[in-house]
């Protein structure tokens, strides 16, 4: 074999790991986000009118792909002070019914204490903007989702968030200082 | 190190004690309140430690839970400021290391030490001290969840100088302790010191000074304080037993010396009369030969000699004799001038120097005085006694000029006096110097006249009275001298009783009897008794006896024929041994008469107690027994009492026939005397014997 044959033998071979590589690192990522959003609940806290009625603490989620799906799965009933966390899928692409669907997916929008909100969703969000609670914790991946109160980004290939604590502070939340000294952006 | 403390005064023992405890104590106290100090610097500095690890781990839960490692440099490195920290690690969940930040400046000094604090495993808050580093683990904990594990590594960069400090704490604490006790000990070791110090200062004064007077002064009631009162005590009775002692000394020394003047008065002074003696005589004798030189003119040497003073001695007795001597010494004391000197030599001899003697009248003047003085009547024990005294006297330096040659001449001459008549004085001539010649060759030739029998037995028969009888002889000794001739026991026989040649006279005599009772026995003399008189020198020991038993038995003789004369002056000087001697001689079987009866004082009180067999009446009775009646009467009473006793009566002395006869009328028993036989030699007697039986 010539020298030639070897490298490109062992650039595709290469460039056969960078999906594979991407796929890791995009599952880490995932991991981390649907961990961050448990994290969030440790350092935030609702009003107190909310708190009381809060039976448990309902982590929204939809238009999320598998692995973020199996990550949720492994905090869901977990502990959050008092309260134990529950995540709810909200599934705006659902192939039964859309009125159906709409409409449980309004009646459950309107329990969500925390809203995360992926790419997939922020249309589907900003439709239904006027239905999501006041006190929600909007978790968004993108900045131009409205009323988001944290930005989870990538940034030097890393898990970055952002709080926005003027919107939190207008939606009665009150987000722990350490919470915020780990935010990128600083509350005014 | 012992030793010098042995040998360290009390004083420097107290401090060195004092010290020794203070420097313990002090070290003891220092190294607890070290420890206390180090250890609540080291719970410090853990608390400390660990309040900040407290306050980082509650400060990182948030960046633990969202990976921000960012800020937990940033939280971590506002904790450098501690210069304590060395490094913050944060461990996951799963203890694996998330965090790690390293104080630059420690990574470069010892990376190793790092390497390892952060290598350490994690759990629950702990300590771990390794090395001077401090490791605290501390759980991050959020939402009452633990997230992780905050450790700090931590160095305590105070507590060298905390040990530092503590050290130099403690060896100034010690220090200033020592130094402290030292100074306090110096100042109160005397409250202890200061009495045993002054009661050893007493004892050394009282041991150099021997003033046992002093006394220790007692500062307190303790063991110290007793031991003074002790010791006051202790010298109180020495000083008692001292003062006791001086005072004895004084005493002995006081009696030493009054000893020591009498031996010396005596050794220089005769101990009955107190007359200077021999000794101190000569020192005179010398110190006139001086004076004489000095003045160019004579002294003069007397020796005196007590005319019959034996014979007062003996009849009187030696105590009666000796007053008589003290009489007489002073009686001369009182006569001689201030300067001149009188002696005792011994016995009845006495020396007087008479110093300055100008010329033979003043000497004869003073020998007149000294010859009428010791003349006249003594009066001793109530008893009138009367002597006289012989002088001779030679003079300085006509007749010598030593002691010696003066003193002999002066001997001399005293013996010419003796001879003279006795109570008067002669001055040495040298023709007197025959005397002596004579005196020293009769003494010389004794013994030569018993090896050659130059000496003679004469025989005086005793006849009894009635019977006409030869009973026996008394033997007398003459001396057939072979230069002077025919020697009667006048001639020879005082000159042997001055020395003890009397003794050996009297044993060859004795033996010259007991070998003509021997010859005698087978003759018709066989019966009669052979009298031999013995000085009484005889009588002080028992060899007297040992001679007769021996030469009786040589000669095998009858006892009976042997008679012994012996006078009462036998028995004067020591009565007792005399009188035993007497028995002794008596129980050998020989005859014992007592001579010259009647001259003693005590005869009668002999006649008791001695074993005599018969009495020889003194010739003094006998004399004028035919004219005085009172010697008859006498005669008559001596007669009388021996016939009471049983005893024989001898009458000496009988010259004539009217003698004869009243002793006859007066019952005497024997008679002996001129009037038969003079005594005469064994020959002639045998020859006159032999005609005297005949004719009866």
């Amino acid at each position: 074999m010539s020298s030639k044959f070897l490298a490109r033998f062992f650039v595709i071979l290469f460039l056969s790991y960078i999906p594979a590589l991407n796929a890791a690192e995009i599952q880490k990522t995932e991991a981390l986000k649907v961990a961050y959003l448990y994290y969030f609940s440790k350092f935030i806290s609702w009003p107190e009118e909310v708190q009381s009625e809060m039976e448990s603490l309902n982590l929204c989620a939809g238009e999320v792909n598998e692995n973020i799906r199996f990550q949720l799965g492994t905090i869901d009933g977990k502990k959050v002070g008092q309260k134990t966390l529950h995540v709810v899928y909200l599934e705006p692409d659902d192939d039964s019914h859309y009125a159906d669907r709409e409409d449980k997916n309004e009646s459950v929008i309107e329990r969500c204490n925390i809203l995360f909100v992926s790419n997939n969703m922020i249309d589907w969000y900003h439709e239904r903007l006027a239905r999501v609670p006041e006190h929600a914790l909007v978790v968004a991946e993108s900045e131009s989702v409205a009323r988001r109160v944290i930005l989870l980004h990538r940034s030097d290939n890393k898990l970055k968030f952002e709080i926005d604590n003027d919107i939190a502070i207008q939606k009665g939340l009150k987000i722990s200082s350490k919470l915020l000294k780990l935010s990128q952006e600083k509350s005014r | 190190m012992r030793k010098l403390f042995l040998n360290a005064s009390i004083r420097d023992k107290i401090i060195i004690i004092t010290c020794l405890i203070s420097f313990t104590v002090s070290l003891m106290m220092t190294v607890v309140l070290a420890f206390q100090e180090y250890y609540r610097a080291q719970q410090n500095f853990y608390k400390r430690i660990t309040l900040e690890a407290q306050i980082i781990s509650d400060n990182i839960g948030s960046a633990v839970l969202f990976n921000d490692r960012d800020t937990l440099a940033e939280t971590s490195k506002s904790f450098f400021q501690d210069r304590s920290i060395l490094s913050v690690s944060v461990f996951d969940e799963e203890g694996v290391l998330f965090f790690e930040s390293i104080r630059e400046e420690r990574l470069n000094d010892n990376p190793a030490v790092l390497k390892d604090a952060s290598s350490r495993s994690r759990g629950n808050l702990h300590l771990e001290t390794k090395e001077s580093i401090t490791l605290v683990d501390k759980g991050i904990v959020v939402d009452e969840e633990r997230v992780g594990t905050l450790q700090i590594s931590a160095i305590n960069y105070q507590l060298d100088s905390i040990i530092h400090n503590i050290f130099t704490t403690m060896a100034w604490n010690i220090v200033l302790s020592v130094v402290l006790a030292s100074i306090l000990a110096a100042f109160l070791q005397k409250l202890i010191s200061a009495p045993i110090l002054n009661l050893y200062k007493t004892s050394k004064l009282v041991a150099k000074t021997q003033d046992y007077s002093v006394r220790a002064r007692q500062h307190s009631q303790d063991e110290v304080g007793s031991l003074a009162s002790m010791f006051n005590q202790m010298l109180e009775k020495v000083e008692q037993r001292d003062e006791k002692l001086e005072k004895l000394v004084e005493q002995r020394t006081f009696e030493l010396e009054k000893l020591a003047e009498e031996f010396k008065h005596r050794a220089f002074h005769d101990s009955l009369t107190g007359l200077p003696n021999r000794a101190l005589l000569s020192e005179r004798f010398d110190l006139a030969i001086e004076h004489a030189k000095r003045r160019q003119n004579k002294f003069a040497c007397l020796l005196l000699d007590l005319d019959n003073f034996k014979t007062i001695n003996d009849n009187k007795g030696h105590s009666y004799g000796d007053q008589l001597l003290i009489e007489v010494a002073n009686r001369l004391k009182n006569t001689i001038r201030r300067e001149d000197l009188v002696a005792r030599l011994g016995g009845d001899e006495f020396v007087i120097l008479l110093s300055d003697i100008e010329g033979t009248e003043g000497l004869y003047s003073l020998l007149e005085k000294i010859i009428e003085a010791v003349g006249k009547e003594f009066y001793v024990n109530n008893e009138v006694v009367r002597t006289g005294v012989s002088i001779g006297a030679s003079l300085f330096p006509d007749h010598g000029s030593t002691m010696n040659s003066i003193k002999r001449k002066a001997d001399v001459a005293m013996y010419r006096a003796k001879d003279g008549g006795k109570n008067c004085f002669y001055i040495y001539t040298p023709d007197m110097q025959e005397d002596v010649r004579y005196r020293l060759m009769i003494q010389n030739d004794l013994e030569t006249a018993i090896q050659e029998e130059q000496l003679l037995l004469y025989f005086q028969p005793k006849i009894h009275n009635k019977a006409k009888l030869i009973k026996g002889c008394e033997v007398l000794v003459r001396w057939e001298h072979p230069k002077e001739g025919f020697l009667s026991p006048g001639e020879f026989i005082p000159y042997m009783e001055e020395s003890s040649q009397i003794i050996s006279l009297d044993y060859y005599v004795v033996k010259k009897a007991c070998e003509t009772i021997k010859r005698w026995q087978s003759s018709e003399l066989s019966e009669i008794s052979l009298a031999v008189n013995l000085s009484g020198r005889h009588f002080t020991n028992y060899r007297i006896v040992d001679k007769i038993k021996g030469l009786i038995d040589d000669f095998f003789i009858n006892p009976g024929l042997l008679e012994i004369e012996i006078t009462e002056a036998v028995l004067i000087e020591d009565p007792e041994v005399a009188q035993s001697v007497v028995s002794a001689l008596k129980r050998l079987g020989v005859r014992l008469s007592l001579d010259d009866f009647g001259t003693g004082y005590s005869s009668l009180n002999y006649l008791r107690t001695l074993p005599i067999d018969c009495i020889k009446l003194d010739q003094s009775f006998i004399h004028s027994v035919d004219v005085n009646e009172q010697d008859k009467r006498l005669i008559k009473g001596v007669v009388s009492l021996g016939k009471g006793l049983g005893l024989e009566l001898v009458a000496e002395g009988v010259e004539t026939a009217s003698q004869l006869n009243i002793l006859e009328s007066l019952g005497c028993d024997y008679v002996q005397g001129y009037y038969f036989l003079k005594p005469v030699s064994e020959k002639e007697f045998i020859q006159w014997y032999e005609k005297y039986t005949r004719r009866m």
